[in-house]
């Protein structure tokens, strides 16, 4: 314990010099200067590169120089203030304030963490936030985003992405794509990309990855479709072939939201639906048991005949 | 960064966090001060006793960090070189920008003025962190219906709502008095005062078709929040058994099983112990599986199936 706490020490110390320095520092200087470097040169040595290592995985940047031409070999070291402080440039009021409400979204959600240590960010800055004159909110984000950070990450370097995801039959099959936008839709996460093996767009669903999401090598020319719409594509299914369904007045509102058309058959209507999947209609059509017969294709009609039968024969 | 960070690096973190927030936040209690970095305050005394050894070469009192902490309010002087909070990382901004857009999606098109401060600090943050604009989100559920909700919430107001009843699929007009949001699986709920059924109700947000506000004050008696008893909910759950005959991934998620399949999911054929709130809802999913499940038990659902089936064949002979 009281070792850690003379690293932790030592990391706040070096942090400190190094941001205070206006040339660089030389690794003899540091040594001299700041406090908690001891032992034998070896060890200070290989402290030291630990020590940068850790900032570094801090998300500190630290900058490598030489102060003198001269001796080229004497490498010098600071932190640049510039990368190292929060700077958004001038913010009012009313934008902390806004800010603070973003980051409030995620509360119990995928960035939770993140969130929260963005908002002691905020307060640190010391502008007040303004009471905000806003129409009540109810923000709150869904919980299954796991792996958004690397994700988005992947997205703003068009990095390739390969992860395991699990196939209707529930086999898992691994993918390798390139993302390009990610969104969230009815309490899912999605990430549409264009999928490697035969460039098409395809949009995956976050809790149907399995395992880890990995992130590779940068496609430096890659380009996202220009005429995508993430909306339109999650809610809208787009299909020229058409099943017809004849749903009761009143009944059936999860169809009548799929309906392309819809023609008033008196205690009826006739509603075309774009097939996308045979599986799901007949699901569809099952659930809403006799406020729904199906018309067409004849193909459909059939499955949901069999499945009826057996059906029947199971629980009778 | 951030959940794979050891112990030592998370909390020389928290070092390097604690310094600005206290110059800006100056008499903070330690009690406020441990709540807000979500730590105990063990460990926050802990924390101002290490910081209290760090400051400049030289590690004279007038280099070192001057921090008072006795009386259990914290006071900081000569914060040094990290006065000014570090910078945003990327998962840090992400968090912004997606709450950002959230919000953006939230507030009337009429608010100009915040619509158009909204989008300028998008473009920071596009800018500046990198962090890219083709990360979107749309709300599963309507602003139109929140909104006012949450203002009839507060202000203790009943409005009339049309429902959609997924069980039993049907659209109805009801008069309401809204108590609570409550966030449960993925989804928003309404716990309301139903003033049709005289009972509390619990509704799913996202199947609120419309809303209109009813100018009646309602009289607290009868909606006070103790009545809601989420346990006397819970026991009305009618367990049922299924048997699986072939696993999909539709089953899986139909029927919430994600915790049998885990990543060497097989196909076999499985029984399963279940739950549900509505006799309604086991038949229709067990129907809309086609025939990948069967429902073992209870035998009155398995009879009432076998009906429904049997007078389907007949609709489509």
């Amino acid at each position: 314990m009281h070792t850690v706490s003379r690293k932790i020490e030592r990391l706040v110390n070096l942090t400190i010099a190094l941001l205070a320095t206006k040339r660089f520092l030389t690794k003899s200087e540091i040594f001299r200067t700041v406090e908690g470097y001891e032992g034998t040169p070896e060890t200070k040595e290989r402290m030291f590169e630990r020590d940068k290592d850790d900032l570094r995985t801090l998300g500190i940047e630290i900058s490598v120089g030489s102060f003198d031409p001269v001796f080229q070999d004497e490498a010098g070291y600071r932190i640049n203030s510039d990368t190292y402080q929060l700077n958004l440039g001038l913010l009012s009021p009313l934008d902390l304030s806004l800010l603070s409400l973003a980051a409030q979204c995620w509360q119990g959600a995928a960035l939770d963490q993140a969130a929260h240590r963005v908002l002691r960010k905020l307060r640190s800055i010391g502008i007040p936030a303004n009471e905000l004159d806003i129409p009540a909110i109810h923000s709150k984000l869904s919980t299954s985003g796991r792996d958004i950070e690397i994700i988005s990450s992947a997205i703003s370097e068009s990095s390739l992405l390969s992860f395991d995801y699990i196939s209707k039959d529930l086999g898992s099959h691994n993918r390798t794509v390139i993302p390009f936008a990610l969104a969230t839709h009815l309490g899912f996460w999605y990430v549409a990309s264009v999928d490697q093996k035969n460039q098409e767009v395809r949009i995956f669903r976050l809790d149907r990855m399995i395992g880890h999401v990995e992130k590779s090598s940068p496609q430096k020319d890659f380009e996202a479709p220009k005429d995508f719409d993430f909306y339109q594509s999650l809610s809208k299914s787009q299909s020229n072939r058409m099943a017809v369904f004849d749903v009761q007045k009143g009944k059936g509102h999860l169809i009548r939201n799929l309906a392309a058309s819809s023609k008033d058959l008196g205690e009826w209507d006739r509603l075309e639906i774009p097939i996308v999947s045979m599986d799901n209609l007949r699901s569809l059509a099952l659930w809403h048991g006799d406020d729904v017969l199906v018309r067409a294709p004849e193909e459909l009609v059939e499955m949901i005949k069999t499945s009826l039968q057996e059906i029947l024969a199971d629980h009778e | 960064m951030s959940k794979d960070l050891s112990a030592p690096l998370l909390r020389t973190a928290r070092l390097l966090d604690l310094v600005p927030y206290l110059n800006s936040n100056q008499g903070i209690s330690v009690q406020d001060l441990a709540k807000d970095f979500g730590v105990s305050t063990a460990q926050i005394n802990s924390d101002l006793t290490t910081l209290w050894m760090c400051g400049l070469p030289g590690y004279t009192p007038l280099e070192l960090m001057d921090l008072e902490f006795e009386s259990g309010y914290v006071t900081i002087r000569n914060a040094l070189t990290l006065s000014k909070p570090r910078n945003i990382s990327f998962d840090e901004g992400l968090a912004l920008m997606l709450g950002l857009e959230l919000l953006q999606q939230q507030i009337p098109l009429e608010r100009k003025d915040l619509q158009t401060k909204i989008e300028l600090l998008k473009d920071r943050f596009a800018n500046q962190i990198g962090v890219p604009r083709a990360v979107t989100v749309s709300l599963a559920i309507n602003p139109a219906i929140i909104s006012p909700l949450i203002e009839a919430i507060n202000a203790s107001k009943d409005v009339e709502i049309r429902y959609h009843s997924l069980y039993s699929d049907e659209i109805s007009v009801r008069k309401i008095a809204p108590l609570a949001i409550i966030e449960e699986d993925e989804n928003s709920y309404l716990r309301a005062y139903c003033r049709n059924a005289k009972a509390l109700r619990v509704f799913r947000v996202d199947r609120i078709l419309s809303l209109s506000e009813l100018d009646v004050e309602l009289n607290g008696a009868d909606t006070s929040m103790d009545l809601i008893d989420t346990d006397d909910i819970e026991s009305e759950k009618i367990p049922y058994t299924i048997k699986i005959k072939q696993p999909t991934r539709d089953l899986v998620e139909r029927f919430n099983l994600d915790h049998l399949f885990g990543e060497n999911s097989k196909s076999q054929e499985l029984t399963v112990e279940l739950s549900s709130f509505s006799r309604e809802w086991i038949q229709r999913a067990v129907l809309a599986t086609g025939s990948d499940v069967e429902l073992l038990s209870p035998p009155e659902l398995r009879k009432e199936i076998a009906n429904r089936a049997q007078l389907l064949l007949e609709r489509y002979a």
